[in-house]
């Protein structure tokens, strides 16, 4: 290990907000995680347990209440908006579940438009940057379509491109499958994966889907405003006890072949495996 | 630098996709616009046209009167006191002055015999009083060599005349006791004049062959005005040494006073202030029609502006972003307006209404309206879109990214 502190590290983070009861919802209640450049980290949940906000704080998008936040060793908390933005728009990309891509405008302006916060080079270069990236996902033929014209599948690998186009060293992505059926799921989530590893970016993924979380390197469950590993007994109880499903890391390694080599398959491997 | 080219090429990008929703806010600033430009313009011109009017009246402004006050004690002929007058006038190296002499007589109409406002004076007059006849010519100095004296008509004597060829029919004249008649040669025809409108038949004549007019006497001309143009900047100095010069003359006493009128006193200056508050009002209207729009564009955008934030634009980008977006949208219709305003304003039939009311030196489209219709719809962008941007600076990226 050298001494090099790891990109992303949480200590006790707690969040916290206020009901318009005046009550204080404590979402999150003390999140441990390190993330390091590379790691391809998943987290699952069930819904309203926190996921989103605690992506929200991993992405510079939100404040925590209490705990430390570090982003390459400092922390973040007293970071101005501004800062927090400029970093954003360096190092983070975002993949949301609802795609989020700019109403009538093509896929190609899409993946521009975070160049147009970028240095003068890669705003200059936008253009050619974007369409290489549009390549990558497969897309270079449906660039100058608005995302009204692709399909779900389509809009999210315009999605995933418009993450990636500046390079960032941590894509977070918040359910990516959420709104696309099995078979595209798995290949969207292939997709993003790879090229996270091709980039060398860290990769933080939320999803309900335990076949999504397999291919992570590791996988958490978030419950009751911690995070818990998924092979901890309290993550078999707590998963087994809400969905029913048989929980665990070995569970889900046996639906594919995912649990030696995680994070190493293209997208025609995973949809394959639907 | 680019994060400027970057936020103009976003704004664009705006623009052009959300034309629709913004299109109807500026056709209402370009026509606000238009409406500022043109009243500015117009205004501008018609002002023009109103002091080329008033100077046709009473002279342009540094016109001095120089007026009989008292008597001579003694007996003086008309002729010999215009001598002692011009003498000092031509000492101060005048040469725009006038002999002036306001006489009646009676003319030859269709319905019988009318009177007509006669004034003698010397060929200068038409300069400093920018006349300038539709048909035939002004006085001239050889005008008092001929056998008939000349005379210019306005536009009501000329036709109550029964429209006689100028340059070529006399005119029968009589005195106003029209016991004695003579002929006049009709040169010239001055065009319709606001400023004169209701004056009835008036004409000039030179003041050299005003004696060849019938029942002209030297009594007649015993009263004496006269008129000097000079250079703004010396009308005082030239009025107090008039004054003193010609305190006590074997004419008698004259004064000298600015006969001219000044277009700033008088009550135009109001008129243009008022054009100028309805047009400032019609653009605050404008603008707050595309505030307004601005607004509920502003909400509707929430989600993308959210996304553009989580994608690393900071605070200052955004608010540019939805300035520019205003800004670059009313310049543009700005200029639509501007560019309407100076077509009508220099289009055909407006031209000829100017020309109606009597303006002979048409001048150019004042380039300071546009210039001010510019400036203000660049204000007005800047004014709408300030509000519009600062709230769109304070979206939340969380409340605007939670689906
Ligand atoms: N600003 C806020 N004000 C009030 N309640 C909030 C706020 N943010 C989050 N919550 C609540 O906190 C809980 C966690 O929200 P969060 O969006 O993080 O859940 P989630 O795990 O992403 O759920 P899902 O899987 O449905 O997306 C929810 O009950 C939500 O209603
Ligand atoms: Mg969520």
């Amino acid at each position: 290990m050298t001494g090099r502190p790891p990109m992303l590290e949480l200590r006790g983070v707690t969040r916290t907000v206020r009901l318009p009861s005046r009550e204080d919802l404590h979402i999150l209640q003390g999140v441990d995680l390190t993330v390091d450049v590379g790691e391809h980290v998943a987290v699952v949940g069930r819904s309203g347990s926190g996921k989103s906000t605690l992506l929200n704080l991993l992405g510079l998008i939100d404040r925590q209440t209490s705990g430390e936040l570090l982003f390459d060793g400092r922390e973040t908390i007293r970071l101005s908006d501004r800062r927090r933005a400029r970093l954003r728009g360096s190092s983070i990309g975002f993949v949301f579940q609802q795609f989020n891509l700019l109403e009538r405008r093509t896929a190609l302006e899409n993946v521009m438009m975070p160049l147009l916060y970028g240095t003068a080079g890669q705003f200059w270069k936008r253009e050619r940057t974007a369409l290489e990236m549009l390549d990558r996902v497969g897309l270079a033929d449906r660039a100058h379509q608005t995302p009204g014209r692709l399909s779900g599948g389509e809009q999210q690998r315009v999605a995933v491109a418009r993450a990636l186009v500046r390079r960032p060293r941590l894509i977070l992505a918040d359910e990516p499958t959420g709104a696309l059926d099995v078979t595209t799921g798995e290949a969207v989530m292939g997709l993003l994966d790879e090229i996270a590893q091709d980039s060398e970016a860290a990769l933080v993924t939320i999803t309900h889907d335990l076949q999504v979380a397999a291919l992570s390197q590791r996988a958490y469950l978030l419950d009751s405003g911690t995070l818990h590993d998924v092979d901890s007994a309290h993550a078999r109880e707590a998963l087994l006890a809400t969905s029913g499903i048989r929980a665990g890391r070995e569970a889900v390694a046996g639906s594919g072949p995912a649990a030696d080599a995680p994070g190493r398959r293209t997208a025609s491997d995973a949809g394959a495996r639907a | 630098m680019t994060g400027l080219v970057a936020s103009i090429v976003e704004a664009y990008g705006e623009l052009r996709v959300n034309k629709g929703r913004i299109m109807l806010s500026l056709i209402g600033v370009a026509f606000s616009v238009f409406a500022l430009t043109a009243t500015l313009g117009a205004g501008g011109m018609l002002s023009s046209a109103l002091e080329q009017s008033v100077e046709t009246f009473s002279g342009r402004p540094t016109v001095l009167t120089v007026m009989q006050s008292e008597p001579p004690t003694g007996e003086i002929h008309p002729e010999q006191r215009d001598e002692v007058v011009l003498r000092e006038i031509d000492r101060l190296g005048i040469d725009q002055r006038t002999r002036y002499s306001p006489l009646s007589l009676r003319y030859q109409t269709g319905s019988g015999v009318r009177t007509a406002q006669v004034t003698a004076v010397d060929p200068a007059y038409a300069d400093m009083f920018r006349l300038r006849p539709e048909q035939g010519r002004w006085l001239a100095d050889s005008d008092a060599r001929r056998l008939a004296p000349a005379v210019v008509v306005n536009s009501e004597m000329w036709e109550l005349m029964g429209r006689p060829e100028v340059g070529r029919d006399t005119v029968t004249l009589y005195a106003v006791d029209e016991q004695t008649s003579g002929q006049a040669l009709l040169v010239g025809v001055l065009p319709k004049d606001p400023a004169n409108a209701g004056m009835g038949a008036m004409a000039y004549t030179p003041m050299a062959s005003v004696q060849e007019l019938p029942g002209v006497e030297d009594t007649d001309l015993s009263y004496a005005e006269y008129r000097v143009w000079v250079p703004p900047e010396e009308a005082d100095a030239v009025t107090g040494r008039l004054n003193s010069a010609l305190r006590e003359t074997d004419a008698g006493r004259f004064e000298t006073y600015s006969g001219g009128f000044s277009f700033e006193d008088s009550g135009f200056g109001t008129l243009r202030t008022a054009i100028i508050v309805i047009a400032v009002v019609i653009l605050l209207l404008g603008a707050l029609g595309l505030v307004n729009i601005s607004l509920v564009t502003v909400r509707y955008r929430v989600r993308e502006i959210g996304i553009r934030r989580s994608y690393g634009a900071t605070g200052g980008r955004i608010f540019t972003g939805v300035m520019m977006e205003s800004v670059v949208a009313t310049v543009l219709s700005g200029a639509v307006g501007v560019a309407g305003a100076v077509a009508l304003v220099r289009a055909p039939f407006t031209q000829n209404a100017f020309r109606d009311m009597g303006l002979v030196d048409l001048p150019p489209f004042p380039v300071s309206a546009v210039l001010i219709g510019l400036l203000a719809a660049t204000a007005v962008g800047i004014l709408a879109g300030a509000l519009p941007a600062l709230i769109a600076t304070r979206i939340k990226v969380i409340d605007a990214i939670r689906s």
